[in-house]
């Protein structure tokens, strides 16, 4: 039998099968990415702006709450500095979640016309985020260096981007997924994400929400990956401890991505059918 | 050994469909096997519901088969829909390379046609203007142009030939026709296009209820299948005709033209179709709308009946009853014609039954000018003005 033997049978793709498929079709990763980037910024005036107005005015909004009004202690820290190195993975978080699982909803016309690696779909949605990301780490850059923050720590950030990034995919796959059958879930996404936010540290410390909680139940708050990752990058940028319960917030990383992979390619066969 | 290039093995396909509580078993496709050779064109036939769609979309690995397997040798590309993916926001040449990786080109093989596609689609000035600006000719050629350039080893084609004006369609048969030849490319195709399939197909399976009805050369199965469909339309009453699509809310039960006593018609004599259409629950319909599209034999399409387009609305009439469509002058020639009736309530199709309807002309004197046409083939007779000066 050729390479190109395709055999279709009740079975579907098998799960390596669909990898070999993403990565035999990079290409098509880039043009969605690509078409993704263009069809944001089209006709707006504003363009790539957009992406720092963003993040400034997140920044904006928390500066007011948590510090003015609440009144949080980041320990030493300055707060637009404190905050702004959550935000900026928050936010990528946030977007690609969100994007990700809505990835199939939005070209069901698609879905019902050709066969095209399904994978390819959300995970262009990682890389398309990074745009906004990498404007947003820019800033950071250099309100730290304006309030002169040592910078050195802040190259730690691939590895925290990657985990977060497996971290969002994952759960946008399954919730990807499962609300293809169920659209509801589509509707929660904003609440859920909204709720998530005030319960992970981004613009208050981890010892707060600590401090909330019996001492022998704060390995709990490591099971929000998002919340681990924070503590690693601000204890390697600004100095300070990071507790070893970080591998419960890297173990349910890689949970969460490997079930989203593995629950979005068994929905994969039946997708044509439900949308 | 026969190099196979598809092969497909019992396929079947079940849907189950819950209506008012009751789960039934719809069988789609029914333990259906084909063997298409390298370079062969294979055409498929068939009713509405017949199962070639589904065939079409498991074969393209859209939707999955319950049971039996096909086995595909070479590159597959399917257009089931031609310009999938395209995005109105993005330029002629980003949605071709957009829908080029879609249907599974590199960048690189793109690149390579990129002249050729444009070329094609003969749009060379607008190709860096959003979709969105384009005519929807416009838009189909393209479309069609990144598809008709695809190379893929064996090539699914549905119903495409629906789309664009006469000149492109001609280009694509054309262009299919050098697919076969030059590059020994396995193409199968559906249409219902009987001429089409006919001129370009080698062999032809006939799908009926989910099964290979019959299967052989092309003239062959095509010449039974036209027959059945006249016996079908003769023998079964249109209101008891089962292979009907749509909701339901009003079907047609019966066509007929009246006001031709000795039943002939006659091109140029006036003549009123009536058609009789009833529904089981609506007292009223709001707004009915009748499109009857004429066929010539061969299933070629040749004029639209349609009050709607013509602009004569059909509203608050009762929920069952007549309407008719007369003409002063019959436009149609000598010939035979079949009638593909499609019944829209309040905006949604109700009723749609292919050969619904199958009627005869005879040669007659349309614009009275006791001139016949010298030869005697089906056509319309268009009222028309010839001078030597402008009519302005």
């Amino acid at each position: 039998m050729s390479k190109n033997t395709t055999v279709i049978s009740p079975q579907g793709n098998s799960i390596t099968e669909a990898l070999r498929e993403l990565f035999r079709n990079t290409d098509l990763l880039w043009t969605f990415t690509y078409r993704d980037i263009r069809i944001r910024y089209a006709q707006t005036y504003l363009g790539l702006a957009w992406s720092l107005i963003q993040p400034l005015f997140g920044l904006a909004a928390v500066f007011v709450l948590f510090f003015k009004i609440a009144g949080v202690q980041t320990g030493g820290i300055p707060y637009l500095s404190f905050a702004l190195s959550g935000l900026v993975f928050w936010n990528y978080f946030s977007y690609v979640v969100t994007q990700s699982a809505a990835s199939l909803v939005h070209v069901q016309a698609m879905i019902k016309k050709i066969y095209f690696p399904r994978l390819t779909l959300p995970i262009s949605k990682g890389i398309v985020g990074l745009i906004d990301f990498s404007v947003a780490f820019i800033l950071l850059f250099i309100v730290n260096a304006f309030l002169g923050q040592p910078l050195s720590g802040l190259f730690i950030f691939p590895l925290i981007l990657l985990f977060t990034a497996f971290t969002a995919l994952g759960l946008g796959m399954i919730i990807c997924a499962v609300s293809l059958r169920y659209r509801d879930l589509q509707q929660i996404i904003p609440f859920a994400l909204q709720l998530l936010f005030f319960i992970t540290p981004v613009a208050y410390p981890q010892s707060l929400l600590a401090s909330l909680i019996p001492e022998k139940w704060t390995w709990l708050i490591y099971f929000n990956p998002m919340a681990g990752f924070l503590e690693l990058f601000r204890a390697v940028v600004f100095g300070g401890p990071a507790s070893p319960m970080i591998w419960i917030s890297v173990a349910t990383s890689l949970l969460l991505f490997t079930v989203g992979i593995l629950f979005f390619i068994r929905t994969d066969k039946k997708m044509a059918d439900l949308v | 050994m026969k190099d196979i290039a598809i092969h497909i093995d019992r396929l079947s396909k079940k849907y189950d469909i819950r209506t008012s509580g009751k789960a039934e078993v719809f069988k789609a496709l029914d333990a259906v096997s084909l063997e298409v050779e390298r370079g062969k064109i294979m055409g498929i036939i068939g009713s509405n519901g017949a199962g070639k769609s589904t065939l079409l979309k498991i074969l393209s690995r859209i939707t999955y088969p319950t049971s039996g397997k096909a086995t595909i040798n070479g590159r597959l590309a399917s257009l089931l829909e031609v310009g999938t993916g395209f995005h109105s926001e993005l330029s002629g040449r980003e949605n071709i390379f957009l829908n080029g990786s879609i249907l599974g080109m590199s960048r690189q093989e793109i690149r390579s046609k990129f002249d050729d596609i444009v070329e094609f689609s003969g749009i060379e000035k607008f190709i860096d203007t959003p979709v969105k600006h384009y005519s929807s000719g416009m838009y189909v050629r393209l479309a069609f142009s990144v598809a008709a350039n695809l190379t893929p080893e064996i090539l699914i084609i549905d119903e495409v030939l629906a789309v664009g004006d006469a000149r492109f369609q001609e280009r694509c048969l054309q262009k299919m026709d050098e697919a076969k030849s030059a590059e020994g490319r396995t193409i199968l195709f559906v249409s219902h296009n009987m001429t089409a399939i006919n001129h370009l197909c080698d062999e032809v399976a006939w799908l009926q209820d989910g099964k290979v009805r019959e299967l052989g050369p092309a003239e062959e199965v095509t010449r039974n299948y036209l027959l059945d469909m006249r016996q079908r339309s003769q023998t079964v009453a249109l209101g008891d005709r089962t292979d009907r699509t749509g909701t339901g809310e009003a079907k047609l039960t019966r066509l007929e033209w009246i006001n031709s006593p000795d039943g002939t018609l006659v091109s140029g004599k006036p003549a009123t179709l009536k058609a009789d259409y009833t529904s089981p629950n609506l007292d009223t319909i709001g707004n009915l709308r009748c499109v009857f599209n004429v066929y010539k034999e061969n299933q070629e399409f040749l004029v639209s009946l349609n009050n709607d387009m013509s602009g004569q609305g059909i509203n608050q009439v009762p929920g069952s009853g007549s309407v008719y469509c007369h003409f002063d002058q019959l436009p149609f020639m000598h010939g035979e014609y079949t009638v593909t009736c499609n019944l829209f309530v309040n905006g949604l199709r109700s009723d749609k039954v292919e050969q619904a309807f199958r009627f005869k002309v005879a040669e007659g004197d349309f614009y009275g000018s006791g001139q016949k046409t010298a030869e005697k083939r089906p056509g319309v007779y268009i009222a028309q003005q010839w001078g030597t000066k402008p009519f302005l």
